[in-house]
């Protein structure tokens, strides 16, 4: 198969899992009892009955479910989520207005990932059961078992409260790229990326260890290839596969982890939007907010698919 | 004499280094005995006891098994009104305010001392006692989630992956659907939709936790379905269930022993996740995520100016070490597993 014939086959079979995403994340939140307008009623009991029908009528909340599917989706697919009921202003707005944030940040936890663990990856491998080895294995372990949320308190506990080196929470809006605004950034960024940094390194360092033991190795070094072209040309550049297979996966947790770490350090972002409207009870931020990251880990997805079948043609006849 | 027997060892092929008396030892036609049949169980012995020999797993074991019992122990267990459990290792109860009553000295957030030896919360609770009770949520949960999940995934990916076709197809997408979804955003919008809970959270995790499972199981399916016993057992009238469940689900059960151990310690840190963004448990319970929580706002500044690291650094600790330890075990578990599949390999030799 060609890679274009690959890219097109694959792009296709999107389609259904983004319809499957649309029923989810519709059906969790109109399958369940009390819809919006129950709930405005209940906060607000003077609504009379024929108020709240109209409000039904002009939310699309009345009719069979599928009707109202077809509704939301139609909508959804011109990109008009709705309004934000407390404040009426349109969410794809929201979502627009947060979204350069969240990026920024997990932009940051991935480079950080990737600077870390691609080195200590190789290093573990070279000198495989060493104690520099043996270090770095125990501290990818804690990092894929450190909560985001507690390194990121420990992180501000630390270097923030006691060192006094960085500024304590972000401010609620500043532009995005000014230098100050980066120095905000270190702390979440580091706190997103470690889990992703330290399954990295695990990986880079299995694959690594495998990829010393083919032939293709011996062969470098026999015809005389210093060690350091061997390592960096031939193996790294195979052990990199394995990552890419890796990267979906990250990029769901690093959008979940956003979630979190973005409550931690209060930063005006996607993932604090997201509780604060669960908190409110802001459905339609929700529905937007929850259709919007399945989208982006299928998208993910898709990509990590096709360079890895770029970078080795035996993936296409799968 | 000697004459006598060069003429009968005449014509005889000599063989050396040949053991005439395993040959009679051994039954005819097949080397099946009723020891060699005892293979799974073989199998599953060999890695417990390469496990055993893993220090670092081993160790993790322990500190898994005492944070167990720890917290069961920590207060009496009552079921449907009778006390199952009367022991209390931790000095107070979880819900006890101690400048109310029991000692009048202690002000909110006093520091680690000899008689609060993790310091008092920001309710004037002790911590200690909180933190050890705060374990039977974490650990309960994540063994309950993992154990429905793990079970459900497993029949789920044999059926997809024994079925084949459209029915595999379809049962795929429907894993593929889930997995857009990072997990822990299913489970909060499931807590905020349901409301906080027990019961709730296991729901929150179990929902759709089950799709890695399936994912992995179905993988495996594939695999071993080309086995030769697989066609055996068709061809000798074996309904599919029976084909499924007894010989091929037991043959995909070590990667799913790994993969399951693993994620206790994921839903473990979800379980605290929600608890610390204040959608999980009651405000007031112990669970670990949900003390993290009720001390964030004051972990800037505490009364008097100080920090009281105290507050959040034992509850993440506890968190930390736990999972941490599942991590560890489930590393020995995977290298246990796969040496036993080297070691069935190598089993002629010696």
């Amino acid at each position: 198969m060609s890679l274009q014939r690959f890219i097109l086959k694959r792009t296709l079979s999107i389609i259904p899992i983004m319809f499957g995403v649309s029923v989810i994340t519709f059906g969790m939140f109109h399958l369940t009892p009390g819809d919006p307008v129950t709930q405005l009623v209940a906060l607000n009991p003077d609504v009379s009955a024929a108020e709240e029908a109209a409000l039904r009528e002009r939310w699309g909340l009345s009719g069979p479910v599928w009707e109202q599917y077809l509704d939301w989706i139609s909508n959804v697919l011109v990109g008009d989520f709705g309004l934000e009921l407390q404040t009426g202003r349109e969410v794809s707005d929201i979502v627009w207005s947060r979204l350069p944030e969240t990026i920024a940040l997990g932009l940051f936890g991935w480079a950080f990932a990737l600077v870390i663990a691609i080195p200590a990856g190789i290093y573990a491998a070279i000198n495989k059961d060493n104690l520099g080895d043996t270090i770095s294995r125990f501290l990818a372990l804690s990092g894929i078992s450190i909560p985001n949320f507690w390194l990121g308190l420990m992180l501000i506990l630390i270097f923030s409260l006691y060192l006094g080196l960085f500024p304590v929470l972000a401010p609620s809006r500043q532009s995005l790229l000014s230098p100050e605004m980066l120095w905000y950034l270190i702390l979440p960024g580091i706190t997103i990326g470690t889990a992703s940094a330290a399954s990295i390194m695990r990986v880079m360092r299995t694959s690594m260890t495998e990829e010393l033991n083919k032939e293709y190795v011996t062969a470098a070094r026999a015809k005389g290839l210093p060690e350091r072209t061997v390592i960096l040309k031939h193996v790294l550049r195979n052990s990199l596969i394995s990552v890419v297979t890796l990267a979906a996966t990250l990029t769901a947790s690093i959008v979940a982890g956003s979630v979190v770490v973005e409550v931690v350090f209060n930063w005006p972002g996607l993932g604090r939007e997201f509780i604060d409207a669960i908190n409110q009870r802001e459905i339609n931020v929700v529905m937007a907010i929850t259709l919007f990251t399945g989208f982006f880990v299928i998208l993910a997805n898709l990509v990590a698919d096709i360079v890895y079948a770029a970078l080795d043609p035996r993936i296409r006849y799968d | 004499m000697t004459d006598r027997n060069i003429h009968e060892d005449r014509g005889r092929i000599q063989v050396s280094g040949f053991d005439s008396d395993r040959v009679r030892d051994r039954e005819p036609i097949s080397d099946w005995t009723d020891e060699s049949s005892g293979e799974t169980v073989g199998r599953w012995r060999r890695g417990f006891r390469k496990f055993k020999r893993n220090r670092s797993a081993m160790g993790a074991l322990v500190v898994v098994v005492v944070m167990a019992l720890a917290s069961f122990f920590a207060r009496p267990v009552e079921m449907f009104g009778v006390v199952v459990q009367p022991f209390s290792l931790a000095p107070y109860d979880p819900t006890t305010i101690l400048y109310l009553g029991v000692d009048s000295s202690v002000n909110v957030y006093d520091p680690p001392s000899w008689q609060y030896p993790m310091g008092v919360d920001g309710s004037g609770r002790d911590l200690f006692s909180r933190l050890l009770v705060g374990g039977r949520y974490s650990l309960s949960i994540g063994f309950i989630v993992v154990g429905l999940t793990a079970s459900f995934g497993l029949i789920y990916g044999s059926i997809s992956g024994y079925y084949g076709g459209n029915v595999d197809e379809l049962m795929m997408r429907i894993v593929d659907t889930i997995f857009a979804f990072p997990g822990l955003i299913l489970a909060l919008i499931i807590v905020a939709i349901l409301g906080g809970g027990y019961w709730q959270l296991v729901l929150a995790f179990s929902l759709f936790g089950w799709a890695g499972y399936g994912r992995l199981v179905r993988g495996e399916v594939l695999k071993i379905k080309e086995n030769e016993y697989v066609l055996a057992a068709k061809a000798l009238g074996a309904r599919d269930r029976s084909v499924v469940f007894r010989h091929i689900a037991p043959n995909a059960m070590p990667p799913l022993i790994v993969l399951a151990s693993l994620n206790i310690g994921s839903v473990v840190i979800g379980v605290a996740a929600l608890g610390f963004l204040g959608l999980g448990l009651d405000p007031s319970s112990a669970e670990w995520g949900t003390m993290l929580n009720a001390t964030r706002s004051t972990l800037i500044q505490g009364p008097g100016g100080q920090i009281p690291w105290w507050a959040t650094v034992y509850p993440g600790a506890a968190i930390f070490i736990f999972v941490m330890s599942m991590n560890m075990i489930g590393d020995g578990i995977n290298d246990a597993l796969d040496a036993q599949q080297t070691g069935v390999g190598r089993g002629g030799e010696d």
